[in-house]
Order: structure tokens, then sequence, then C-alpha cells
């Protein structure tokens, strides 16, 4: 058996190089879900981003505080020390209010949406392919973890951040608005006109696109657009962006628009999980 | 022990890649460090023992890409192959033609993940994202190249030269 193997092992590894992601793809067409072996390796890696971000926080911190004000340290040595510790100490109260004022907005959400169980998470890493719009989040406690499930909505203070894709050991991936794999149903705030976003994927933005418009619909410029609350994932009234373009062919009978979504992705730190909704029937 | 640390060194510079554009929202010049490994891989090792490495980093940035599972681990699997085969043909020796070599593969490797996603997906504006972002985004990959060539020829070299002062003991 094992001369075999030795004897056959190119093919073999050329087989499986080629063939197992082909049948990974294949099977995954209809379930986009991973595998039990995939899942564990993803948390694994969750794992090791997180020391990573930890560790990169710590340089960036390093950079900022000490290496960038090294310049001043020659000038006047007790001066560059003193400006270090007050710009240090600036910086820290800084971080700590934009936090503070960060969570007290995150906190409105909760007040202005009672009804709504929302579970905190922290954005840990992004993809790397430019094709997709995918944020992995880690779930701090066993007890959030339990309650969080693929195809949940996820929002922000500011509006709709996306559905959570997949849920692993103690980390979530969240696919954005933007992605191209995601569509949510939205009505204009104005006169209620009825769309789908989708996302277009853009790795320079963020932005979406209304599709299934019929061309008597009014849509223009600067329309606020909120979640319809079809579709089961997305709660009723989560504003999700605002038109940015209208284009309209001089025939057919649709018409497209262009969305800037309201959830500003690349200065996202924290995120809500839309657990549940107090409404009895009304669970998302 | 050289392929243990070849795959936990080409492991550990895809996670610190997707730590970094995470960290500092990199999002159109990507280094595309999965193709510069797949790169060294081809071209500095043994068909076997590179494919076994290349196979298991193919599929760490496939479950760090964000993308629907299988298709990096199938285009670089891909990348690998081809390059491994040019290589007997063309001389990839000058550092200029890798880095060359770096740009054509990240969007060699684009290009394949465009053509799986019209088949699964079927969005024709994933074009566009093609055109305005995953193609231009090949130009950065000779830093990926850079920061893999470097630590990988290290820890061959380092096993190369301890064979030799075995050999002459």
């Amino acid at each position: 058996m094992l001369e075999v193997l030795a004897r056959y092992r190119l093919p073999i590894l050329v087989t499986a190089m080629l063939v197992l992601p082909m049948l990974t793809l294949v099977l995954s067409r209809g379930n986009p879900g991973r595998n039990p072996v995939d899942r564990q390796l993803i948390n694994g890696l969750g794992s090791l981003e997180t020391g990573g971000a930890m560790a990169v926080g710590l340089l960036e911190d390093l950079w900022n505080d000490y290496i960038a004000l090294r310049d001043l340290k020659d000038e006047n040595e007790r001066l560059k020390q003193e400006v270090a510790l007050l710009r240090e100490e600036r910086a820290r109260l800084i971080g700590v209010l934009q936090e503070n004022a960060r969570l007290r907005r995150m906190l409105d959400l909760k007040t202005d949406r009672p009804e709504l169980e929302l579970r905190g998470a922290r954005v840990v890493s992004a993809d790397v392919s430019p094709f997709f719009r995918v944020l992995r989040i880690r779930l701090d406690t066993d007890h959030v973890e339990r309650q969080v499930r693929a195809r949940m909505a996820v929002v922000s203070h500011e509006g709709v951040v996306g559905q959570i894709l997949e849920v692993y050991d103690g980390y979530a991936d969240v696919l954005l608005v933007s992605d191209p794999r995601s569509q949510i149903d939205v009505y204009s705030q104005r006169n209620r006109t009825r769309g789908m976003i989708y996302g277009l994927g853009h790795k320079r933005d963020y932005e979406c696109k209304m599709g299934y418009l019929l061309r008597r619909d009014e849509v223009q410029e600067g329309d606020t657009l909120v979640t319809s609350g079809k579709g089961g994932i997305f709660p009723q009234e989560l504003l999700v962006g605002q038109v940015s373009n209208v284009t309209r062919k001089e025939f057919g009978i649709t018409q497209e628009a262009i969305v800037t979504p309201a959830v500003d992705v690349s200065r996202l730190e924290e995120v809500f999980i839309v657990t549940g909704k107090s409404a009895p029937g009304l669970r998302p | 022990m050289r392929i243990v640390l070849t795959i936990l060194t080409g492991f550990l510079l895809l996670v610190l890649e997707s730590v970094f554009v995470g960290t500092f929202h990199i999002d159109t010049f990507l280094p595309h460090v999965a193709c510069g490994l797949m790169i060294y891989l081809a071209l500095q090792k043994e068909l076997f023992e590179g494919g076994i490495e290349a196979t298991l980093l193919a599929w760490t940035a496939d479950l760090l890409g964000g993308a629907p599972p299988g298709v990096i681990a199938l285009g670089l699997a891909l990348i690998f192959f081809t390059i491994r085969l040019t290589a007997q043909r063309l001389s990839y020796r000058s550092v200029l033609v890798r880095a060359a070599l770096s740009i054509v593969v990240a969007a060699a490797l684009q290009t394949i993940m465009l053509l799986i996603l019209l088949v699964v997906l079927g969005d024709l504006s994933l074009i566009a994202t093609y055109l305005l972002a995953a193609l231009p985004s090949a130009l950065t990959a000779p830093i990926g190249l850079f920061l893999t060539w470097g630590p990988l020829s290290r820890i061959d070299g380092l096993f190369q030269q301890r064979h030799k002062t075995l050999l002459k003991e």
C-alpha cells in the first residue's frame, strides 16, 4: 500500500490540489457554509488574527507615542518628555472619549429600538479578496456565541452593517451590505418606494445598487432607504443608506439607483448582532 | 522540520496580511502574499514538497479570503502548476522578472477567481469590480513576493547549510 502511495505520490498530489477545491466549490453551491474541519481551522485562525491585531495595535501605539516624537527629544529632552507624557495622556483620553461617544451612540440604538435583542461584538479583521466584502467579528462570551446564528442581522448605531455569514467558535463572519452576495429588501423613507439593495463589491468604496425598481417608481438623489422587514433577516425601519445617483435608460421598464451605505465600515470597531425581537412572531 | 517551518512562516504571513488589511483598511492595493508564496514554492522547491506546502497554504488563504469555499484554493493550485510548467522553459532568476511574474500571477489569480465566480454567482457586475479593483491590485504583488521570498529562502538556506555541515563531518 505504502509502495503504491510512494510510486503515485505526484499524481495523487496533483489530483488532491486541483480536484479537492473543485469538489468543495461544487458541493458548496447549494450550501455556502464551511465544513466542520474548516470551521475548526477558522477558529484557530481567528485567535491568531486577534493576537496579530493586538500586536499591531501595540506597535501602532509604540510608534505614535514614542518613535514619532524622537526629533523633539533632540531639541529639548525635558520638554520632549513632558510633551510625550502629555500627548500620551491626551491620546489616551481622546481614545477614551471617542470610545465613550461610540458606545453612547450604540446605547442610543438600544434605547431607540428597545424591541430588538442586541448583542455586542468587536471587529477583528477584514477579508483580503478584492471581490468580497466580509468582516470577521469576535463574539466575546459563550453566552453571546450560543445565541448567534447565520443570517442574523448585524447593525451599528449608524444603520445596517450586514448579516452573519457563518459562526465559528468565538468568531463570526459578517457579509457586508456592499458584498455582491448580499440582498436587502428596502423602502424609501420619503414615499415608500420598494426595491432591493445588493452590493457591488467595489474595493474603492462600499457602494451598492438598488434594483427591481419600476420605471414609474419615484426615486431621487438623497432619498433615505430603510429596511422593509421582508425577507425575515432585517427588522423593519433600520437605516441602510442614501440614494446617490439614479440611472434611467431611454428604454426598458426598470431603473437603477446607486446607494451609499449609511455605515462607514472602514471606521467600524464595534457592532451589534440582532439576536431576536421581543414581540412574539416577529423574530428576525 | 523544513516543511513545518516553511508552512508556519507562510501561515503567519497570510494571517499578518489579513490583520494589516483589516487594521489599516488597505483595500485596493493588496500585497498578495498568497501569490508570493506560490511563486516561491513553485520555483524553489521540489515538486512534491512544494506541492504539499502549497496545498496547505492555499487552503489557509482560502479560509482567510472570504470567498466561497474552494475558489481561492483552486486558483492558487492552478497558479502553482502553471508556474512550475513554465519554469522549465522560462528563466525566472532575475529579481525584476520575478517581480513582473508576481504581477502576472496576481492578475491571473483575480481572472481565475472572476471566471469561477461568474460561473457560480452569475453576477456580471463583478466584471466592473475586476477591472476597477481586482486587476489594479495586482500591481502591488511584488511587495508580497518580497515579503515571502526573503524569509522562505532564509529557512531553506539554514537547512542547506546544516546539511552541508553534516556532510563535512
